[in-house]
């Protein structure tokens, strides 16, 4: 009976988590069903608006893309090339590293002054500094992710075929590993592009102003309380959905293009020639690697030296002096917000990591399992829209009630987001780990959830661990969940740092930007080192190595 | 090795031996093969017989060190890279490109062969259609029974034109009946392209049409020797 009510309980969790939010969404689109009218089209600079997202959204998929599978082609044959130099830049928050980006590389930023004669082209707030700042933090999240998905492909069998076959290696792994990769990676590679399309906070602080990108166009819309500018964002909502509409099909097009070449080149008669010049790609991403690197250390160095120093004016390398108890005054200042930060960030990845586990054991023991895309659907609409969505959903008490349960309807919506992502990282792992020990455990007499502890976490020790932390991070970078639906109430370091970025003043975003950076890279250090993973099996025999 | 090597298109083995970092090592005697000709080697899983067949394909292994030379004709090839040591191999899962049709598995075979488009489909068609498999160009290999994906596993081995085709436990997963089947109609197949080629097994049915076999020898130990 108990064992029932545990299941039933369970179950009902993951319905209302995953299922609720699209109710919301529906509820919210249903009641909001305006046909695009002329006075949205009207709207000085929307067509470019649309246009710049549009292009946005392309080149930053286009271009992260090609050199994510490139470094994981390269990465194959070069140990250099499998270090962790890019999971550094992955591991930076984006907004952060946003915010340095622009002080180090923008015209009167740190490299102008040091080497005045060199022009990088970075406008402060322009479509290339935007797109070059997603590309850099998009390219390593799909290197990182996608060894994991690499990984679950036999895809050294099929280069030994290739190779046996009379192809080169290389010749193997572009026309016969890489569509099959790249097929799998659909679902993140949508998920970086509908990011794109719809940004909304490395927008509002690297983006072009006149007119912004649609994301931040829209965001500013629903902000506002005029009739005119709400019935704007109600309009708009269907607009950012169907960009993300648009983006979809780019990345079929994309994936059906490469599929079309491959398989021409696969029938085309010829030895392996050399098609690709091997060595200067190899040498380039190298490069590419250490630049990356070295733009992420001097990032973090510029939002430390910008935290502590004052009066760094124009043409000077160094401030005019080092102030290091005003700059913690102010970090003293900024605490709630850290609270309230790591308050939800923790939350969340709890809660996500609970949920996540339980979804996988209850998919594990019906026997059947859903396809991934109903668990990362979050990810593949944009966020803007979606959260919109939810604020249209007023009828549902869930969402009238927002003024006094701020907290919870954010904490709601950043387990929802981080939850898609955490399934990215945790699922893989667990459908590879094989359910003999804890069925072992089982048969030994122990109850499910037991047996579970102390005999199937060990074995996925590193993988919860990682779901932890990819929930603690997605949950860090939270801008549109927490200013929509904390409406004020809630101010986390992020939401800080876009309502700062924007003023004259550097050193208060620098300071919060660095305390974002030292709580991710603090979430990376803790999780990184843990107990070996059979001391919850000593625990249990009583036995001390 | 002999000073005089067979005809130009005959496999030769030197004597081999594999020697693990466990201490644990192997003696295999030489043999040859002519072109049609099959070597079917018994002995029992986990014995070094895949080991060996990966040394014969070229893969770097390095848990194993291995001694010994491989002729095709006069021609020594133990040193060249797997894409240029014209050997085929047939695996036990058969190893089938999944996201490409049977028509594109086929055609990545015929790449080395220079044949023009229309030229390169008569081929395909002609070998499915001999094979009993006509119209299935299109189908992807999951879409194909275990007995389909060993023919055109092999079929595809085949059209490489390699001089030697290595088959490491190639009817694992058919059913009996299926099995002899397809088991006869592979040595029929080999014998009439002329290819040289090695079955290895556990099962001593499946290399009842083989010329030659050779029981896997007991595995001794060097530290033992010394």
């Amino acid at each position: 009976m108990r064992k029932k009510l545990a299941w039933t309980m369970a179950i009902s969790l993951i319905l209302v988590f995953l299922a609720l939010p699209w109710l919301l969404a529906l509820q919210g689109l249903s009641w909001n069903l305006p046909g695009l009218t002329a006075e949205l089209w009207r709207y000085p600079g929307i067509g470019t608006a649309i246009t710049t997202s549009l292009l946005c959204g392309v080149s930053a998929t286009l271009l992260s893309t090609c050199l994510a599978s490139l470094f994981i082609s390269k990465s194959e044959g070069s140990r250099q090339l499998k270090g962790s130099g890019l999971s550094l830049t992955f591991a930076a928050p984006h907004l952060a590293f946003a915010i340095a980006f622009l002080w180090l590389l923008t015209p009167y930023g740190w490299i102008d002054r040091l080497i005045p004669w060199l022009t990088l082209g970075f406008e402060q707030q322009s479509l290339t500094t935007l797109i070059t700042i997603l590309v850099i933090k998009e390219t390593p999240f799909l290197v990182v992710l996608g060894r994991q998905q690499l990984a679950q492909l036999p895809h050294q069998q099929w280069l030994l075929q290739a190779q046996i076959l009379g192809a080169s290696r290389t010749r193997g792994w572009w026309l016969v590993v890489f569509p099959a990769w790249l097929r799998q990676m659909r679902l993140l590679i949508i998920a970086v592009a509908i990011y794109s399309v719809a940004v909304v906070d490395i927008a509002l602080v690297a983006g072009p102003l006149n007119p912004p990108l649609l994301g931040p166009l829209l965001m500013s819309w629903q902000q506002q309380f005029g009739v005119a500018e709400q019935n704007l964002a109600a309009q708009g909502l269907w607009l950012v959905l169907a960009a993300g509409v648009f983006m979809v099909a780019w990345v079929k097009l994309q994936e059906w293009s490469v599929k079309r070449l491959c398989r021409g080149l696969l029938r085309r008669a010829g030895g392996n020639h050399r098609w690709l010049p091997e060595g200067a790609i190899s040498v380039s991403l190298q490069l590419l690697k250490w630049v990356l690197l070295a733009v992420t250390l001097l990032s973090g160095l510029a939002l430390l030296a910008m935290s502590l120093g004052q009066g760094w004016f124009y043409p000077r390398l160094t401030p005019l002096e080092w102030q290091f108890a005003e700059a913690w005054q102010l970090a003293l200042g900024s605490l709630p917000v850290v609270v309230m930060t790591l308050a939800l960030a923790l939350a969340t990845a709890v809660m996500v990591t609970v949920i996540l586990v339980t979804l996988r054991e209850w998919q594990r023991l019906r026997g059947h399992e859903f396809a991934d895309i109903w668990f990362i659907a979050a990810l593949l609409i944009p966020q803007l829209g979606l959260v919109i969505a939810w604020l249209q959903a007023e009828s549902l008490p869930v969402v009238s009630m927002h003024a006094e349960h701020a907290w919870l309807l954010t904490w709601y919506a950043h387990c929802w987001f981080a939850f898609a992502y955490s399934y990215l990282s945790y699922a893989p792992a667990e459908r590879a780990c094989s359910q003999m020990h804890l069925n072992l455990g089982r048969s030994l007499g122990y109850g499910y959830w037991k047996s579970w502890w102390y005999f199937k976490r060990p074995a996925l020790r590193d993988a919860l661990k990682h779901c932890l932390l990819v929930s603690f991070l997605v949950s860090l970078a939270q801008y549109v969940p927490t200013v929509l639906l904390g409406s004020g109430y809630i101010q986390t370091l992020t939401t800080e740092l876009v309502a700062l970025s924007s003023g004259a003043e550097l050193r208060l975003p620098a300071i919060i930007a660095s305390v974002l950076w030292v709580l991710a890279a603090l979430a990376i250090l803790m999780t990184a080192r843990g107990a070996p993973a059979s001391a919850p099996i000593r625990k249990l025999t009583g036995r001390e190595e | 090795m002999n000073k005089h090597r067979a005809a130009d298109s005959s496999v030769e083995l030197s004597r081999c031996q594999l020697l693990w970092r466990d201490g644990k090592q192997v003696e295999l005697p030489p043999c040859q093969l002519a072109p049609g000709e099959t070597l079917g080697v018994m002995g029992p899983s986990g014995c070094g017989k895949s080991t060996w067949l990966r040394w014969l394909l070229g893969v770097q292994q390095d848990y194993v060190d291995v001694a010994g030379a491989i002729y095709f004709g006069s021609r020594r090839v133990d040193h060249l890279p797997i894409e240029e040591r014209s050997t085929g191999m047939v695996m036990q899962d058969q190893s089938l490109f999944p996201h490409y049709s049977v028509a594109d598995n086929l055609a990545f075979a015929l790449r080395a062969q220079r044949l023009g488009r229309q030229q390169r489909q008569q081929v395909i068609a002609g070998q499915l259609d001999a094979l009993g498999l006509a119209g299935y160009q299109q189908r992807l290999p999951q879409q194909l029974s275990g007995g389909e994906k060993a023919r055109i596993s092999l079929l595809r081995a085949v059209l490489a034109r390699p001089q030697l085709i290595l088959l490491d436990e190639p009817f694992n997963g058919l059913d009996a009946a299926r099995r002899r089947q397809v088991c006869e109609w592979t040595y029929a197949f080999l014998r009439e392209q002329r290819i040289a080629a090695i079955i290895v097994s556990h099962d001593a049915a499946d290399l009842s049409g083989a010329q030659q076999r050779l029981q896997w020898p007991e595995s001794g130990n060097r530290k033992d020797e010394e």
